[in-house]
């Protein structure tokens, strides 16, 4: 791993009787994009406040940037930037009056406000009320908001849940740019597809607890079955579907038959989707 | 602290509060209160002056003031009758004409007569009843009449036009509603919609924004404080000494406004909590409109040492001397309420 942007050793935190986040551990390198992933209410979101500093983890360390977030939460924020599950913008502001607001904020002097529009594709709704916007709008807004103050590492909650696709395609672009430039993206998501396609890395985590992570080709290999799976049409002509599993020793002689035995209407390789594998790994659904 | 972010917090205050309905409340609602005084109390629906008469010589000026329409004249067989309807608010005033007045003016003699003013009564209707009576006894005469009209005031003990019972109440709200609402419902409206998330995940402090809000909030307060003192023609020669007062009373009612919006999370909540605190905010104005309660009532509330210094100097022209006690009494509040300010704002309001 090159170096880490972000450490986490063994944080805990607690509502009341209900145990969040129990002693996590985990390091994310910088210029990674490390998913995040795991059903509604598994601590995604309370892991992300703590790493960002909103709230103070009751056990363990977090270290951004090489510092103790709490004790350095104002010299890491200013460092990094959020864009938040829920909207929180200025509603009665414009977009520009609130990307101004939070570069000044910041201390940005050299703050190109129309660039960043440009970038998330809202370059002629800059002087609109942020209410007049819709969804998918405020999203991207957030999404710029966030990238204010060109931060070493980009934490993004749910960044594209409930957006059109082209909004969310939008969204997805500026991630991959961001790694480009070098910046850490940590990335929260119960959507796996998402964190499948963007994803260096993912971790699962599972009420409270990281249940696996790994690259996804990784988690797919060691959890996933790899199968052919191909639609035949039969003697009396009917469509049937025949599947395969691979990496076994007589893998070639059942494909081979299949094209001796049957006429072949369509093949194509099957693979376990992050989402099948954290159904395997925790017996439960990420819509959950 | 940075007072660079607070100057750019402030400076949100002013971009987005300036569209918030409790500062469009706060500036219409003392303007739309001292407007509806002024013309209820004033010069609209304040209907005729009343004038009362109680004639022992058959004066030829009754039958003359009894033409005029814009004068509601009613006759009374004694002085003691007379006098009763005065003291009961009945007749705004009531002159009593002795025998052979109308002789004596004739000759151009010098005539003493009695006036019996009802104290709450209007000042205008006081003069235009009083010019009427004049005007006739000159027109009877046919001379400027040397009439020496000798007022008893009568009616209520503390004799106060209710323009000015209402100024206190006025002036609190002038200086409460802004300065107490505005700081306070931005900060729940910011923790209910999630706004000052984002913001604290700056390098910004709560202590930050709270004085950017206290600084909206007493901008807001001060300005329409002096404005309605303005309006009502409160300002004299203590200027400085009222300018201070009304900073002092901006600066306590900002204060309970960001304690209660720390601790509130709801508009809802605040709201309520809004009108619940009009007593307690608006106690001293409520009693001054009622002179028969005790004063001693509005002393037991905080904004009493806010108001009472205020009229003092603005309607009894005290001074620093007369109002002394109180200043020192409310800056000791105000220290109370600034460290109460400081325990409330160290829970994060996200946690909230």
């Amino acid at each position: 791993m090159p170096n880490e942007a972000i450490r986490v050793d063994r944080i805990e935190y607690s509502y009341g009787d209900i145990r969040a986040v129990q002693g996590i551990s985990f390091a994310v390198g910088e210029g990674e994009i490390f998913g995040f992933l795991g059903p509604n209410g598994a601590g995604k979101s309370t892991t992300i406040k703590m790493l960002t500093g909103q709230l103070n983890p009751q056990g363990g360390k977090i270290e951004v940037l090489g510092m103790d977030i709490a004790r350095n939460r104002e010299k890491v924020q200013a460092l990094i930037g959020i864009c938040f599950e829920r909207t929180n913008l200025y509603e009665r502001m414009s977009a520009i009056e609130n990307l101004n607001l939070f570069a000044r904020l910041h201390g940005v002097k050299d703050f190109d406000v129309t660039e960043i529009l440009v970038r998330v594709g809202l370059e002629q709704r800059g002087r609109d009320r942020v209410f007049g916007l819709s969804k998918g709008m405020k999203q991207r807004l957030m999404v710029a908001r966030a990238l204010v103050n060109r931060p070493s590492v980009l934490f993004l909650d749910e960044p594209t849940e409930g957006l059109d696709p082209a909004s969310a395609d939008n969204i997805r672009n500026v991630i991959r740019q961001e790694r480009d430039r070098g910046a850490t993206v940590f990335l929260t998501t119960h959507d796996m597809l998402e964190a499948d396609k963007l994803s260096d890395r993912v971790a699962f985590i599972n009420d409270g607890e990281i249940v696996a992570l790994d690259t996804p080709d990784n988690l797919k290999q060691k959890f996933g079955k790899r199968a052919i799976r191909a639609q035949v049409r039969g003697e009396e002509g009917k469509m049937e579907e025949r599947e395969i599993e691979m990496d076994r020793a007589g893998t070639a002689t059942e494909v081979r038959a299949l094209f001796d035995r049957d006429r072949v209407i369509t093949i194509h390789s099957e693979e376990a989707s992050l989402e099948d594998i954290f159904i395997k790994i925790t017996g439960r659904g990420l819509s959950a | 602290m940075s007072p660079r972010r607070i100057g750019i917090l402030f400076q949100k205050e002013l971009t987005d509060s300036s569209k918030s309905y409790f500062l469009i409340f706060a500036i219409v609602g003392p303007l739309t209160f001292t407007l509806l005084v002024h013309l209820v109390f004033g010069s609209f629906f304040a209907g005729r002056p009343e004038l009362g008469i109680n004639d022992r010589g058959g004066s030829i000026i009754v039958e003359s003031l009894r033409e005029m329409n814009s004068i509601d004249l009613r006759e009374y067989s004694s002085e003691r009758e007379l006098k009763e309807a005065v003291e009961s608010g009945a007749r705004d005033i009531g002159i009593v004409l002795p025998e052979g007045f109308d002789a004596r003016l004739g000759e151009g003699d010098s005539t003493r007569i009695t006036a019996y003013i009802w104290g709450e009564s209007l000042l205008k209707n006081r003069i235009a009843a009083g010019a009427a009576f004049i005007h006739q006894a000159r027109a009877a005469s046919g001379r400027n009449a040397p009439v020496d009209i000798v007022p008893v005031p009568l009616g209520e003990k503390e004799n106060v036009p209710w323009q000015d019972r209402f100024l206190p109440l006025i002036v609190l709200m002038a200086i409460f509603i802004a300065g107490f609402a505005v700081p306070a419902t931005s900060l729940v409206e910011e923790k209910e919609k999630k706004t000052i998330v984002p913001v604290l995940t700056t390098p910004v402090t709560q202590s930050e924004i709270f004085i950017a809000k206290g600084m909206m909030g007493l901008l807001a307060s001060v300005t329409m404080g002096i404005t309605i003192l303005f309006l009502n023609h409160a300002f004299n020669a203590q200027l400085g000494l009222l300018i201070v007062l009304t900073f002092m009373g901006a600066l306590m009612a900002c204060c309970i406004g960001l304690i209660l919006g720390a601790l509130m999370t709801t508009t809802g909540a605040i709201y309520s909590t809004i009108k619940g605190m009009g007593p307690f905010l608006y106690g001293p104005g409520l009693v001054a409109l009622f002179p028969r309660i005790p004063s001693w009532i509005a002393k037991l509330f905080p904004t009493y040492y806010v108001i009472n210094p205020i009229m003092e100097l603005s309607r009894k022209g005290g001074g620093w001397s007369t109002i002394r006690q109180d200043v020192y009494i409310l800056g000791g509040i105000i220290a109370v309420f600034m460290v109460l300010v400081i325990i409330t704002g160290k829970a994060r309001p996200q946690e909230a």
